[in-house]
């Protein structure tokens, strides 16, 4: 008797959550894989059901399937890889005990207290070919001939990168941290246990701290591949895609293509697109990880 | 599994579109427009400069004043993201009472059926007090759907000081641009002759200046095709790459700057000419007071042209009450209004009380834009223009940046607007029903 009110007083807890949810998250997303498939007006509402006129016309432009989409590949590729790599870097410096360790932890969390479009406007700003502090110092230094320093966000290909990078600056903070915290989890036991049987340096980071981290890795992974796939602001503040659609991502597309150019359709079928592609992502990514974990125990 | 709560973050894309296909009847947005009472007038007024919020208060004031019996709710937002903004309300029925936009974006809300012909409202009185030109702009398939608000053309500006130094005058056409452009570039100093604008908004209008000049179109008259690949579209593109590539008198990296870019290096005295519009001549005037300017038209070619742009105010035909929101449109078209509006943002006046006024004849810069006015072309009026308008402006980066050449990347521009075109056509026969 108990029990059972006790269970009925947790739904009745969880029904407005789960109320708010199912509407604004599931009927969200239940609606696009709708209207994906349906002949779309452009106030961006469906009608007719039953066609493929909208996937048809994404995979057969051009632009989304020679720019947009290695473009997104190589964005989150290049992000998420390059953050992790750097994070753990200063997550393990951070967890040393070094003198000024507080604020060194205050000063690599400032970047995340910041909007991201306040971020990637002072990056704009940075990265301007001639008023820009970065071309100056550049020149000042010598580094580049005066007037000759580039322009960062308006070259093809150094433009990608550019935005690469700033995607790269904003993700540390973040990252760091829940790495930090992963570091700051492992008991002093085992690393003394581990110094018995001679763990020291390059050895104890790949033996101990690394396979300690993991669980804590694995979802650093799959939450920056989530965020930075459907990141927005930065490249949109930074260059709205262009010059020429050369750092279009799929999120600034289809915000281009379906807001600004009312092909509401095209919209639909990329978030749907985007939607099932980061799904298989999660669900492959964590069976490959539980498979291996499994198999290294 | 342990991390299946993570994968509700993969349904986050999804959720981006969110909102943008309601039907009006399920609206209840932030704004309220809908729920609000019939005696409050919504206007969301594009911000022209950060004049635009203090003018846009004391016009709610005066109202509020002389028609106790109303309210007038405005909201300022910035021209970049106003269009969005507009659009998102439009497609959520949310649209507000009145609103000011570029003539450009005209054809699509007539088309989505949400613009209220004005003809019904506008005595002939009324008409009569505008400068015909100026109402040109907001007719569009025989209907009158706007007022114009702001009235522009685009000219040359030129620093004295730099084009004087080089002994130049302000050049009149194409060959007299590149000599006086290379004669004030000096790259030791950072000064460069003349601004190309090769990103954001308008950078394909920039080319329509010497496409024009060229004698050249951007759509067929019959809006079937594009025609802007034409010789003379290709060898006004060929110019503005010689300028770059070749003559080496612009900024380095055209593909860096926006319109407010060159302004600024304008400003900054690094730049000894540009194209741009009215207003900039009242920045000039505000924030740098000592600099010799000059305006002049830009220089032609076959033809001497400029574009003329007019903003318009629309009324949406879900306003509730629509006799008082035109009473406020009558409000905000008295003359001494209109004639604080141009003082205050340097814009052309449209009313020809203020145009004959003292204090606009005796301003150069205003009978400088003025007279241009009449050498000034629309951009054609499409409801698919701000989807044609990037692919050209795609095209014309991709030549700017050397990465195609002009012929080919406008041949390839010219498929892509073709395309658009097409399916416009298509689409508007069975909604013709």
């Amino acid at each position: 008797m108990y029990r059972r009110r006790t269970t009925l007083l947790a739904y009745l807890a969880l029904a407005p959550s789960a109320i708010l949810s199912a509407g604004v998250i599931f009927y969200p997303i239940l609606r696009t894989f709708w209207a994906a498939f349906c002949q779309v007006d452009r106030k961006g509402n469906p009608q007719a059901f039953g066609t493929l006129d909208n996937f048809r016309a994404l995979l057969g432009s051009e632009v989304f399937c020679n720019q947009v989409v290695p473009h997104t590949l190589l964005w989150t590729g290049a992000v998420v890889g390059v953050t992790i790599a750097i994070s753990l870097f200063v997550a393990l410096a951070l967890n040393e005990r070094l003198p000024g360790r507080r604020l060194m932890r205050a000063l690599v969390m400032l970047p995340w207290a910041t909007s991201l479009v306040i971020s990637a406007a002072v990056w704009r700003w940075t990265l301007h070919p001639t008023q820009g502090p970065l071309n100056r110092l550049l020149e000042d230094w010598g580094l580049m001939p005066y007037g000759q320093a580039p322009a960062w966000l308006a070259r093809p290909g150094m433009a990608l990168a550019a935005v690469i990078a700033v995607g790269i600056w904003v993700s540390i903070p973040f990252t760091s941290v829940v790495l930090l915290a992963g570091l700051q989890s492992i008991e002093d036991s085992v690393y003394e246990a581990g110094l018995l049987d001679g763990a020291t340096g390059w050895r104890r980071l790949r033996y101990l701290t690394l396979p300690l981290l993991r669980p804590v890795l694995l979802v650093v992974v799959l939450l920056n591949v989530i965020y930075v796939v459907n990141s927005f602001p930065i490249i949109w503040t930074l260059t709205e895609g262009g010059p020429a659609n050369q750092t279009h991502i799929i999120v600034t597309y289809l915000y281009q293509t379906a807001i600004s150019q009312r092909e509401y359709g095209q919209g639909y079928a990329m978030a749907v697109l985007t939607f099932i592609a980061l799904l298989a992502f999660s669900i492959i990514y964590l069976r490959l990880q539980a498979r291996e974990g499994l198999a290294g125990e | 599994m342990r991390y299946q709560p993570l994968l509700l973050l993969a349904l986050l894309p999804a959720a981006l579109l969110v909102g943008c296909g309601k039907k009006p009847t399920d609206a209840v947005g932030p704004t309220g427009s809908t729920s609000t009472p019939a005696t409050t007038v919504t206007f969301l007024a594009m911000e022209y400069d950060t004049n635009t919020r203090p003018f846009m208060d004391k016009v709610k004031q005066q109202f509020e004043a002389a028609n106790p019996d109303l309210k007038l709710n405005i909201e300022v937002v910035d021209w970049n993201l106003g269009k969005d903004k507009l659009s998102t309300l439009v497609s959520a029925g949310n649209a507000p009472d009145l609103a000011n936009i570029a003539t450009l974006w005209l054809p699509e809300y007539v088309q989505l059926d949400v613009v209220e012909p004005l003809d019904q409202y506008l005595s002939a009185d009324m008409r009569e007090r505008f400068l015909p030109v100026t109402l040109h702009g907001a007719e569009y398939q025989d209907k009158l759907y706007g007022l114009p608000i702001a009235v522009s053309a685009r000219a040359l500006y030129y620093n004295k000081d730099l084009l004087a130094a080089a002994g130049c005058e302000p050049p009149k056409n194409w060959d007299e641009l590149v000599t006086v452009a290379q004669k004030c570039t000096n790259p030791a100093q950072g000064v460069y002759g003349f601004g190309v604008q090769g990103s954001k908004v308008e950078t394909d209008v920039y080319w329509y200046y010497f496409l024009w000049a060229n004698q050249g179109e951007i759509l067929s008259a019959d809006q079937r095709q594009a025609v802007f690949n034409s010789p003379a579209g290709v060898e006004a593109l060929q110019f503005l790459c010689d300028l770059i590539q070749k003559h080496k008198c612009t900024e380095p990296e055209p593909t860096a700057y926006d319109r407010e870019g060159l302004q600024e290096m304008f400003k900054g005295r690094k730049l000894a000419m540009t194209i741009t519009g009215p207003w900039f001549w009242k920045m000039l005037k505000e924030q740098v007071p000592d600099l010799p300017y000059g305006v002049a038209p830009i220089p032609g070619h076959k033809q001497q042209k400029t574009m003329a742009v007019t903003d318009n105010l629309i009324m949406f035909k879900s306003c509730p009450n629509k006799a008082a929101a035109w009473k406020f449109v009558e409000f905000f078209y008295r003359d001494e209004l209109r004639q604080e509006w141009a003082q205050t943002f340097g814009m052309i006046p449209e009313l020809k009380s203020v145009a004959s006024s003292d204090f606009i004849k005796q301003s150069p810069e205003w009978m400088t834009f003025l007279g241009l006015l009449d050498s000034g072309v629309f951009v054609p009026l499409h409801p698919r223009w701000t989807a044609i308008a990037k692919q050209i402006e795609v095209g014309v980066q991709e030549a700017l940046l050397g990465q195609k050449t002009p012929s080919v990347a406008l041949d390839a521009a010219k498929q892509r607007v073709d395309a658009i075109l097409r399916e416009s056509a298509t689409a508007a026969t069975p909604s013709a029903q």
